[in-house]
Parts: structure tokens; C-alpha cells; sequence
């Protein structure tokens, strides 16, 4: 399955209940994610495009741009 | 924040341990020169405090350079008594440094080492723990990095980059609904438990340690199970030890119990913070949960995972941060309550390489002093080498080793169980 940004932009869009991200959007700093916010977040993205993630891949992600880079790296 | 670590240490000490396992252990002098090194990078390792009309103050002049002991290693649990020693000394706050070392050296090949940290907690919080662990092992893996390392300014409290809605006028509004919502949580609490057991009040108490780890399989499924039902590992934590003290302390009758989760401020503030700046930016959530007879694991995560969130989503981080002098002050002046049943200080994945040169880590733990009016198990639990480290303390007043040892296989067995269960 391939994976185009603005699926993943979409999807941070509707998880945080926001009208428009950038990629290089800051999930906690710049678009007031919480931890629960997170565990939403990748977890309808392990459901969308069909990847599991590890504790420590997650914890690296910071920006939208890099959540995409790990469900690409993972489909 | 820094001023209710300040006030709980005059009662009692008030440490943060950490404790680096490790392998190919330092020379002593290498280990000495990183500390200097450190010492001169960080300006909150060389202040000491002021009080001075009711008021604090960090002061630099005169503070000494950090202590360093060294010990040689006998056997592998020579680092839990250590840290019970360090978790029970006072770090003198009035001379300074608010920290010092104790060095475990191992003999022959493959020198397994253990180095134990104390910080008074004023100056560090788990991030900036973490990272000031990060470059002391950094420069005693690479002496030569020292030179590349420029001195950091110290910054203000946490309060000074809060967010705008937590300024001036809103700012008391926000205060006085939150002073509200506690008072209708105090007035609740106290009617739901009427008759029933009240946590003792010792007049004094040892902290005791008891780390225990996860397997590797149960942590992965754990946390895919959790990750799927949309509960953070903390709320997973929280419910697991509360559920363990409601067994076997309170009976498991319907009670409500009460929990500290730990928030990280850092992210949140106006001028986000990396962990290299040393400080105390967190805060501490209390909340309440009713506890049914024979709850259920992921009932009880979900009940605190929703709390947690409108919680936090309300702000009552920047509240706690703000009020956390006063209720501290209030509390060690009545002495007539325990400030919760348990506490989990979850922090996720330890931001520390597996290897530093030669130096291998094998593993990382970390403690919180607790105190008689203090919850009355708690746990500081982190990811590392894909296992989750359960870092129990206790009071000896509260119990003994082998009922801390029946709560402790109680929670595990409770989260071996959560993997297994179905959806």
C-alpha cells in the first residue's frame, strides 16, 4: 500500500481535531497534542495503513513529517 | 514546583536516584574529571540554597565541587542498598551541590559498575535526569568532548513560560475553578470512604526499593494491546497498581482511592525546553478513582486514561505546578492525611544509548524519595531494552518486604493477564 503525505496530514487533521497541518508541524508543541491524543493518533494509523509500531519508534516521532516517515518506512 | 521539593526536604529527604547499570565501567579519575566537567556546564550543579524570609533562593558562591564516593562491588545487590541510603540521606540543601555521586566499582574483565546519581529534586526532572546521565557517560567515554561542551544559562521556573490562559486575570480564574473541582473531589472522597481504612501515619519511615522487569514478549504485547484499546501505558500502570493496593490493603471492598500521575511540562511550555536544560518542569496530578469489588483491568485504565485527559485538556497541569507550594505546605503543616494511595511516574522509552565507547548500559533505574504523609506505594516505571522497569518504593513503616514483594508479583500478574485478554 502506498502512503502519500497528505493521507497522514489528513488523518493527524481528524485525530486532533484540527482544520490544516504542515509536515513540519510539532505533534506536542505546535499542535497541542496530549499523550492520550498520541495513542490515538498512532494507533488509527497502525489501523489505516495496516503497520504496527514499536514503543521506541513512537516515541522518536516529534513532527507530522516524521509519523509519515514511519508508517512509510513500515507498509 | 521547586519550592514544594524545597519544603518536603526540610520534613524529610527528597531525592531522585538514578542508578546506571553498567559494564567496562569508567576509570575513577575519568569519572571525577566528567563531573567537574559537568559541574562547570550546568549552573544548577553548583548552587546551593537560600532561605531568606520564608523565600528560596539558588545561590552559587561557595558551593563545593560534587562528591564522589567510591565503593568496590561485592555482589549484584550492592546498588539497592546504596540507593536506600541515598533515597534516606538528605542532600544538604544550605551548603550544596544538590548533588552528589556514588560509584559501585566492579573488578577484573568486563567490570560490571554501577553509578548511582542523587539529585535534590528541585534541579532535575526525568528529561533533564535522563540527559545530564547521557553526558556524564558521553564524557567518560570521550574525555575529549568536554572541550565542545559550552556553559548553559540558568532559566526561570516553569510558571514564567506558562501559556497565555494561564496568565493575569485568567490565570486566577482558571486557579479558582480548579480550587473548586478539588474541593468538590475532597468533599466527594470523603463521603464515599467514610468507615473505611485510612491509611496510617507513621511518625517515621524508611524508603525501600524493589525493581522489578516485565519480559520482553509481555511488554510488546502490552503495549500493542493498550495502543489498540486507545489507553496510554501510564493510565494501564496506574490502574494495575491501584488495583494490586485494593486487593491487598484495602480488601477489595468499594472504595474510592486516590493516585499521583506525573505531567511533563517541557513540550508544553511557550518556549519549549530540551532536556539539556537542568530544572524541575513537571507537575503532579492527583486524581480520585472509585474502586469497584473485583474490578476489571481495562475498565479501571479507561476510567484513568479519561480522567488523566480532560484533566490535562483543562489545564489542570499548570494548576497543580502553581498550587504545588501551597497544598504542600498545608499538608506537612496538618499531617493529618496521606497524600494518596499510590503514585506511577511512567516516562516511556529512556532516551540513552545501549553503549558509550567501551562503557556498556545494561540497565537504568530511578526512585523518588517517599515520606510518612506520602503515597503509600509507589512505582517509577520506564521502557528499556524493549522491557518495561518497575522501580517500586515503600515505606518500612507501611510494610515489609515480603507484602511489597505480593503487590509487586500482583501487578505483573494483573498485566500478563491484560495481554491475554480479549477485546
Amino acid at each position: 500500500m502506498a502512503v502519500a503525505i497528505e493521507d497522514v496530514k489528513s488523518l493527524v487533521c481528524v485525530q486532533l481535531g484540527k482544520r490544516g497541518v504542515e509536515e513540519r508541524d510539532r505533534l506536542i508543541e505546535d499542535l497541542g497534542a496530549e499523550s492520550a491524543d498520541l495513542v490515538n493518533l498512532t494507533a488509527a494509523a497502525e489501523e489505516r495503513f495496516q503497520v504496527t509500531f514499536d514503543e521506541e519508534e513512537i516515541a522518536r516521532v516529534r513532527t507530522v513529517g516524521e509519523l509519515y516517515d514511519i508508517i512509510a518506512k513500515s507498509v | 514546583m521547586e519550592k514544594a521539593q524545597v519544603l518536603t526536604n526540610e520534613f524529610s529527604p527528597f531525592n531522585a536516584v538514578v542508578v546506571l547499570r553498567v559494564t567496562n565501567g569508567p576509570a575513577e579519575e575519568t569519572l571525577r574529571k566528567a563531573l567537574d566537567t559537568l559541574q562547570r556546564r550546568f549552573p544548577l550543579l553548583r548552587v546551593h540554597i537560600r532561605k531568606e524570609k520564608k523565600r528560596y533562593f539558588f545561590e552559587s558562591r561557595g558551593t563545593p565541587a560534587i562528591p564522589l564516593k567510591i565503593t568496590k562491588r561485592l555482589d549484584e545487590k550492592d546498588w539497592q542498598r546504596v540507593a536506600e541510603d541515598e533515597l534516606n540521606r538528605d542532600v544538604d540543601f544550605s551548603t550544596g551541590p544538590l548533588v552528589r555521586l556514588a560509584y559501585i566499582s566492579g573488578p577484573g574483565r568486563g567490570k560490571e559498575s554501577e553509578i548511582v546519581l542523587t539529585f535534590h529534586h528541585a534541579i532535575v526532572d526525568a528529561d533533564s535526569g535522563t540527559h545530564l546521565a547521557h553526558e556524564l557517560l558521553t564524557l567518560c567515554a570521550s574525555p575529549a568532548s568536554a572541550v565542545e561542551l559550552d556553559s548553559l544559562e540558568p532559566l526561570p521556573p516553569a510558571e514564567n513560560f506558562f501559556p497565555p490562559a494561564y496568565k493575569g486575570i485568567r490565570k486566577r480564574c482558571r486557579i479558582f475553578r480548579f480550587m473548586l473541582r478539588q474541593m468538590g473531589d475532597e468533599f466527594l472522597y470523603r463521603l464515599r470512604s467514610r468507615g473505611s481504612r485510612q491509611a496510617p501515619i507513621h511518625a517515621a519511615g524508611r524508603c525501600k526499593i524493589l525493581p522489578v522487569k516485565m519480559q520482553k514478549e509481555t511488554t510488546s504485547a502490552l503495549c500493542k494491546q493498550a495502543r489498540k484499546k486507545r489507553i496510554t501505558l501510564n493510565s494501564l500502570m496506574e490502574a494495575a497498581i491501584l488495583m494490586a493496593v485494593h486487593k491487598h490493603i484495602y480488601g477489595g471492598k468499594r472504595v474510592p482511592l486516590r493516585s499521583f500521575s506525573m505531567a511533563n511540562l517541557r513540550p508544553y511550555l511557550t518556549l519549549p525546553l530540551p532536556a539539556k536544560h537542568l530544572g524541575s518542569y513537571f507537575s503532579m496530578m492527583r486524581f480520585t478513582v472509585l474502586m469497584k469489588e473485583n474490578p476489571q483491568i481495562w475498565e479501571v485504565a479507561r476510567e484513568i486514561n479519561d480522567i488523566m485527559h480532560r484533566s490535562v485538556k483543562r489545564g489542570d497541569k499548570y494548576a497543580f505546578n502553581l498550587l504545588g507550594a501551597m497544598m504542600m505546605k498545608m499538608i506537612l503543616k496538618m499531617k493529618v492525611f496521606r497524600m494518596a494511595t499510590t503514585a506511577v511516574s511512567y516516562t516511556g522509552p529512556v532516551k540513552l544509548e545501549k553503549k558509550y565507547g567501551e562503557i556498556k548500559v545494561k540497565g537504568i533505574h530511578a526512585f523518588i524519595s517517599n515520606f510518612v504523609l506520602g503515597p503509600e506505594y509507589t512505582a517509577a516505571v520506564r521502557f528499556f531494552d524493549r522491557q518495561f522497569y518497575w522501580d517500586i518504593l515503600y515505606l518500612d513503616s507501611d510494610m515489609d518486604f515480603t507484602e511489597a514483594k505480593v503487590l509487586a508479583d500482583e501487578i505483573l500478574s494483573i498485566l500478563k493477564a491484560a495481554v491475554q485478554e480479549e477485546d
